[in-house]
């Protein structure tokens, strides 16, 4: 199993602007850090200059330089505009809280002037006006740019929790190679053991009897029927070897098939000839369920016997002590044909489930492991799927 | 004239069980045999034996457990392994589980003839 993530790299689809870059160099931390801020002085001192420039015009200063020179009469035209630099700055800062503060200063200082100098028949109107307005910007640009630092968290979160998903995934795999590896060394084990086992019981039997033979015959001791016994047991033991060595071969050669047009239930009914045996000694019930009208494919009719006689036998010998066993051809509306073996014998363990196409492995203690093996193989080579369905008990 | 000493074959090939069986017989022993361990602990129960030839790879209970519980039951029987796949774990364990040797499989008889043979005598001396 592999956990792959699908996520599109976030710098991508997100246009770095002035004001996002503003939010990266001042950090939330001034916001909470309040006075002990350097940025809070900067404002204040900002502040204090720009109600000094505001409030020049009512003190002697105006008339002695450098506030009479024409470079400062000019700034001072910029009036209240230039308290837009503090309380941008507050907002840009301290956020919400710094440009509500900056505001409030804003008004405290030109409340005095306009009640106090102006010479307009309205004079709180137009400072108002401005000071709403300034607080507006202020109040916009920290709104703005809570936003974007929670973006920012959010997408630093997000990346960070892909990293440790990539991280995962790798050990997963990692582990998964580890696993795949080990069970390769364990079906070799298994595949030793099994060749071990089906060849070396046999070649005991041989050798045993062929020395029995030898002492006997030495000895003028033996009948003709036991040494024909003997003889009988020793070829049968070879023969065992010998359908081992073919099965072995079958299963590593791998033959590609040999295509022609063939009738599956003529497969079925040949491959319940080899084993009709051996269903009738263990009382077992054969059901055929064939539908005659199917469609001929072309397909490797030895190869999809061997599959169906694998398949017949594995489901006998399922059930020892008698069952039914249903044996079914159909056509499905895709033009897939397919065949069905199914046993009412013990069923397999979700755990036995996995390795049943694995070579060499066996439940049954007789046998090599190569039965579903080698199924699987054909069935595979003729492009077709194998499927097991099963309930145990 | 050799005294019948009789020994228990314990295996779940035919052909292993058969022939050990026919080639003790031939060589003067009375032979039992069992194919499988819960087989082998029941006859072991009822008859007395002097040397058990045991495989390891058994249906149901192994070669191992077989070991044991035939010690627990008869510690006079020997035991001598044979298995058709060598392993040094089970062969460690089943020598310190009192077996007297390990055979590996296929087994030249004249082998186990004379392993039972040399078995028999350590145990009259003993």
């Amino acid at each position: 199993m592999t956990v792959k993530p699908t996520l599109r790299s976030t710098s991508q689809c997100w246009k770095e602007s002035i004001v996002t870059k503003a939010a990266g160099w001042l950090s939330q931390g001034d916001a909470t850090r309040g006075v002990r801020s350097p940025h809070f002085w900067i404002i204040t001192v900002l502040m204090i200059v720009c109600a000094s420039i505001y409030y020049v015009e009512q003190t002697p200063l105006i008339n002695i330089p450098p506030f009479n020179y024409s470079f400062f009469t000019s700034i001072h035209d910029l009036h209240r505009t230039l308290f837009f630099i503090p309380i941008v700055y507050a907002a840009l800062v301290f956020r919400v809280r710094g440009s509500l503060i900056a505001s409030f200063a804003f008004l405290c200082v030109v409340l005095p002037r306009a009640l106090l100098f102006s010479p307009y028949p309205n004079p709180l109107l137009r400072p108002l006006l401005f000071v709403t307005f300034a607080s507006f910007i202020g109040l916009l640009l920290a709104t703005h740019l809570n936003r974007i630092e929670k973006e920012r968290k959010t997408r630093a979160e997000l990346s960070a929790a892909y990293q440790e998903l990539s991280e995962y995934d790798r050990h997963l795999q990692e582990s998964q190679e580890q696993l795949i590896q080990a069970e390769k060394l364990t079906s070799l084990g298994q595949m030793a053991a099994s060749i071990a086992h089906e060849v070396n019981n046999p070649l005991t039997g041989v050798l045993v009897y062929t020395q029995l033979l030898t002492k006997k015959i030495a000895g003028d001791n033996i009948s003709k029927e036991i040494a024909l016994d003997y003889l009988s047991k020793m070829e049968s033991e070879l023969t065992r070897s010998t359908r081992l060595i073919r099965n072995l071969l079958d299963f590593a050669r791998q033959s590609p098939p040999t295509l022609s047009s063939i009738d599956l239930n003529d497969v079925i009914n040949r491959a319940l000839d080899l084993t009709a045996h051996s269903a009738e000694l263990q009382n077992i019930e054969v059901i055929k369920e064939l539908n005659s009208s199917l469609p001929k494919p072309m397909a490797d009719f030895d190869q999809l016997q061997q599959v169906c006689t694998n398949l017949i036998l594995n489901a006998v010998q399922a059930m020892p002590d008698g069952g039914r066993l249903t044996l079914r051809t159909m056509a499905d509306n895709d033009s897939q044909l397919k065949i069905e073996v199914k046993d009412t014998g013990c069923g397999i363990s979700p755990e036995n489930m996995r390795k049943l196409f694995t070579p060499f492995f066996s439940t049954k203690g007789k046998g090599v492991g190569l039965g579903l093996a080698v199924a699987y193989g054909i069935i595979q080579r003729h492009q077709g799927k194998i499927e097991v369905q099963s309930r145990e008990g | 004239m050799k005294k019948k000493i009789k020994v228990l074959v314990v295996d779940d090939e035919p052909i292993v069980r058969e022939s050990i069986r026919d080639w003790l017989k031939d060589a003067g022993y009375q032979v039992a045999t069992a194919e499988t361990g819960e087989e082998a602990l029941e006859i072991v129960e009822k008859q007395d034996f002097s040397v058990m030839v045991l495989d390891l790879r058994l249906p149901g209970k192994t070669g191992i457990t077989v070991l044991k519980e035939v010690k627990a039951v008869k510690p006079q029987i020997k035991s001598i392994i044979i298995t058709a796949y060598p392993c040094e774990e089970t062969a460690t364990e089943a020598m310190k589980l009192g077996a007297v040797d390990y055979l590996i499989k296929p087994i030249a008889p004249d082998d186990l003839e004379k392993l039972v043979r040399e078995t028999l005598v350590k145990c009259e001396s003993q």
